[in-house]
This record gives structure tokens, C-alpha cells and sequence, in this order.
């Protein structure tokens, strides 16, 4: 995958493709382990997010959210890399659930151009997903196993021209 | 050697700043804004500036703008998670001496940061 696409030609195949490439490009980078990215699965109104949020708006050609969720221990392991043996703080582990939304988010643009707007990363410690007000309909979670942690990517994108989801047409 | 760090995110602040004896920089600030980046550059005339393009207040591609303005020849390495060419070829045209793409590693940053410095 090297190239921009065209959001006509783009199906809801392509995009979860882009976004399991983008969380395998970030712990493969960053740790040198692969993750392993379960089949994503439409969200089911339920699953609440795990403690460590990080939230990017997302805006342009098409319209919605992408969350991080993780656990605090799978977080203090990915600091590591940043910080090497310095202890980390709770804001610099919100900081870091923000900044790896952020980059799974930025990187999709490599496929769907310049017109996929990201906001800054919004965190939090307390998200509930219910309260956020994903539909099942247009709303994927992606699962991700790494070590021994779980978390997982939600994805909740439509195309405003018509109001449809992009990833479950 | 002066270094101006600009970024939203404390850990990749971190990062850099860890990086830094790698390079033959003395003195080094941080700023997490573009706004706040352009008034850093006027005020501590740094002679590199890491630069990210996703922040609060101003974006690092306007900030960008600003400190070409202010000094045509600032050396600026533009670290963003925004993956499209286009971001990288704008980010160039303004004025950008080099671009690596998040995440990174230790070996990306520390090669664009040699060769920019090898620029000077």
C-alpha cells in the first residue's frame, strides 16, 4: 500500500485495512514486536473503554472519531521506549494514549489524502463509550493483542455527503 | 548549538530531548504550540527547530510560515504523524529541511538530524 485513493474508489475493506496497517506500523516501529490485530467487529453498544483514552476528531471527506483504548500496563511498556528507565506519571501516560491515536490517525492519510482531518488528541481516563454515542451501525472495533495486554482501536467514520457509514456499506 | 523543540505531546518532547547529546546542541526549549513556537524563534534564535504539524492554537505548517518569514534560512525538521505526500511536499516547499513521519525511530531521527546539521 503506497498510494493515495480516491474515497469514491475506497471500500469499507480498504479503510479497515489502513487502519490495522497503522497499529501494525506503530508497535512495529516503536517496540520491534508485531501486535496481533483481531478481525474488527462492529461495535455492539456495550464494551465500555478500557482506562487510558485517546480521542481524535476526525473531519473533511469524511466525519467522525478514532479512539485508543488501553490498560496501564501495556502503556508503562510503551513508555519505556520514549523514556527509558524514567519513571513515568500518569500525564505522561494519558499523553502518550493521545499521542498513539494521533499517529495511527495521521499515518491513514498516506491512503486517504490530505482531506482526511485530524484534531489535536483529546484523553481522558474516563471515557464510557455509551455516553460518546457511537451507533453500532457505522462504529468497528478493532482488537489488539500485544504481549500479553489487550486494547483496541474504535473507528467511527461517515461520509457526510449522504450520511452513511464508511465502513459497514 | 541552540535547539527549539515544538510539539503537543510531552512525550515526544521527551524523546527528542533525550536524543540531544547525540548532536552537539547546548541549550534547548520546548514549546507546545505553533503560536508560542514563533515567539520562542523570535526570542532564542535557535539554530534548529523540530517542528510538528498537528497542534493546538496554530498548526506547525502556518508556524512554519511565520519563522521562514522571520529568518528564510531557519533550519526546520518537520516530525508529523500526517503520512500523505502532500503534507511532506507543502511542509518542504514552505521552507522545511526535512521531514520524518511518526512514529519514529531512534536511527530516522537521528539521520534527519545529520543531515540537517551537516547543512549548516
Amino acid at each position: 500500500m503506497s498510494k493515495n485513493v480516491h474515497l469514491n474508489d475506497t471500500t469499507s475493506e480498504d479503510i479497515v485495512r489502513f487502519f490495522i496497517w497503522g497499529i501494525w506500523r506503530y508497535y512495529n516501529t516503536i517496540t520491534r514486536e508485531e501486535p496481533v490485530v483481531e478481525t474488527p467487529y462492529l461495535y455492539n453498544g456495550t464494551d465500555d473503554f478500557l482506562s487510558h483514552n485517546g480521542l481524535i476528531g476526525i473531519s473533511g471527506s469524511l466525519k467522525g472519531a478514532v479512539i485508543f483504548s488501553i490498560c496501564p500496563g501495556q502503556l508503562k511498556e510503551l513508555a519505556s521506549y520514549y523514556q527509558g528507565n524514567e519513571p513515568e506519571s500518569s500525564q505522561f501516560l494519558l499523553d502518550l494514549t493521545g499521542e498513539i491515536s494521533n499517529t495511527i490517525s495521521g499515518n491513514v492519510r498516506q491512503f486517504l489524502g490530505e482531506n482526511f482531518i485530524i484534531s489535536t488528541p483529546k484523553t481522558s481516563n474516563s471515557y464510557a463509550v455509551r455516553e460518546l454515542g457511537f451507533t453500532s451501525d457505522m462504529t468497528f472495533v478493532f482488537p489488539i493483542t500485544w504481549r500479553s495486554h489487550r486494547s483496541f482501536l474504535l473507528v467511527s467514520l461517515i461520509d457526510p455527503k449522504n450520511n452513511v457509514s464508511i465502513l459497514n456499506s | 548549538m541552540k535547539l527549539l523543540i515544538v510539539d503537543d505531546s510531552l512525550m515526544i518532547c521527551r524523546t527528542i530531548e533525550q536524543t540531544y547529546s547525540a548532536w552537539p546542541f547546548t541549550q534547548i526549549e520546548t514549546v507546545h504550540d505553533g503560536l508560542l513556537a514563533i515567539e520562542k524563534f523570535r526570542t532564542f534564535s535557535p539554530d534548529v527547530v523540530t517542528m510538528d504539524i498537528t497542534m493546538p492554537e496554530m498548526d506547525g505548517l502556518t508556524a512554519l510560515k511565520e519563522i521562514i518569514l522571520i529568518n528564510k534560512s531557519a533550519k526546520v525538521l518537520v516530525i508529523s504523524a500526517l503520512g500523505d505526500h502532500h503534507t511532506a511536499i507543502e511542509a518542504l516547499s514552505i521552507g522545511a529541511d526535512q521531514f520524518i513521519c511518526k512514529p519514529f525511530t531512534y536511527d530516522d531521527l537521528k539521520q534527519a538530524m545529520d543531515e540537517l546539521l551537516e547543512s549548516i
